[in-house]
């Protein structure tokens, strides 16, 4: 009896330090993100038309194109919310950003889907975007610091931090 | 005997008869690990890095066959075909396009709705990307226009999508819809699509390195490079050694 107790209570905790295999994975939907970005219901989504310059700036806030003619956003109030997507290494990575009175309040990674960098889902990394501006350089107004292994990820949520604000600041021009 | 005698009391003949024949077997080695090396110093220069094999026969050393669409939708004058699980309209690449193209229509002057299965994308006439609806609540495998409206279909439901805000509404099934089709595609028109298909990072660089190293022809190729690169350290070996003990006049 002792015996078979102690060799359960060996499985059960060699079985908890087996790695677990990191996969592509959605870490929260976005009906998730939005209801907590609005805090109740969120409000019916709206479309912003890019003209040709908005598209030029946008174009040298990401380093390339950004493909689409129209972006999806949700707006209440002062505050918008965006659901974007940016290549990290290779596959891209879905993010979420609610911007209020022009300041990031929250940034959320909503789906990863490759097999290094994933630690910027973290709070310690995502919640150094709260409070952040757009300075008139499209540069956020704070350094994020990075991590070490995800420098590309980094890169991308950056990036499309950037890009919430300023899509914010065009139906926002307050 | 006397031949072999000569060799015997005169080792620097043997070595350098052995140079001779050595050099001999290795010159064509010698020159393709000479020019391929060089090609591969300077393949950034000449663009090979990022250019991809397009020949039938070199990707067929990789065991890469190139696909072709068997058949795809042709609205407003362009085809629409998938091609490994990637959209094109005409030979322009849109986006992702998993599980497959389920059918195109023109919603609009201004907007084409291309229905993947994983995924709705609404493009301009001109091919120019509007937005990539996500959010379909399942994968679609049609889509027609009905009126003003906008029809999908899942396995077992029938959606209307709303393009403005992206989203789908369950409606009753109605079997009177008729699904955009897909056709068969002509083969000279096919065959624009069977080169897109080859793999982007299989570039002439790689051709090259695999060549040097001999790995293009398998472990066989691999074996051979190494006993070339032998021969070649017994050439260099034998040759510093026939200078430094060469007779002093």
């Amino acid at each position: 009896m002792k015996a078979s107790c102690a060799r359960l209570i060996m499985w059960v905790v060699l079985g908890g330090l087996l790695p677990t295999p990191l996969l592509a994975e959605e870490y929260m939907s976005q009906d998730a993100f939005l209801v907590e970005a609005f805090t109740a219901s969120a409000p019916e989504a709206s479309r912003l038309w890019l003209s040709k310059d908005q598209k030029a700036e946008i174009k040298k806030l990401l380093g390339h194109e950004y493909n689409g003619l129209r972006v999806r956003y949700w707006k209440r109030d002062q505050r918008t919310a965006w659901i974007l997507e940016e290549v990290g290494k290779e596959q891209p990575i879905t993010i979420g950003v609610s911007v209020v009175a022009g300041r990031i309040e929250r940034v959320h990674v909503l789906a990863f889907r490759e097999s290094r960098g994933w630690e910027v889902r973290h709070g310690f990394f995502t919640d150094q975007f709260k409070n952040a501006a757009l300075l008139p350089s499209r540069e956020l107004d704070r350094t994020i610091d990075g991590i070490t292994g995800a420098t590309l990820s980094v890169r991308a949520v950056k990036k499309v931090a950037r890009l919430a604000l300023y899509l914010d600041s065009l139906v926002n021009p307050s | 005997m006397a031949r072999s005698l000569r060799l015997k009391r005169n080792p620097r003949v043997f070595w350098l008869r052995s140079h001779r024949w050595c050099g001999a077997l290795a010159a064509v080695f010698v020159v393709l690990l000479a020019v391929t090396g060089i090609l591969i110093n300077h393949a950034h220069t000449l663009g090979w890095d990022h250019r991809a094999l397009k020949s039938k026969w070199l990707l067929s050393l990789y065991g890469v066959k190139m696909q072709v669409p068997a058949d795809g939708a042709f609205v407003e004058g362009a085809w629409y075909v998938q091609i490994a699980d990637h959209l094109y309209r005409e030979e322009r690449s849109v986006g992702a396009c998993a599980g497959g193209l389920s059918g195109v229509v023109r919603v609009s002057p201004e907007a084409v709705a291309v229905q993947c299965v994983d995924a709705l994308y609404l493009l301009t006439p001109e091919g120019e990307l509007i937005e990539r609806l996500d959010g379909q609540p399942e994968p679609m495998l049609g889509i027609a226009l009905s009126g003003e409206r906008l029809l999908t279909k899942g396995s077992s439901s029938m959606w209307v999508v709303d393009m403005d805000v992206g989203e789908w509404s369950a409606v009753a099934p109605d079997v009177s819809i008729t699904w955009s089709p897909l056709v068969s595609i002509p083969n000279d028109v096919a065959e624009r699509w069977r080169l897109m298909s080859a793999p982007a990072d299989l570039t002439w660089e790689r051709l090259l390195l695999d060549l040097h190293s001999g790995r293009l022809f398998g472990r066989v190729g691999e074996v051979v490079v190494d006993i070339a690169g032998l021969l070649m350290v017994f050439l260099a070996a034998t040759g510093v050694w026939a200078l430094l003990t060469r007779p002093r006049r």
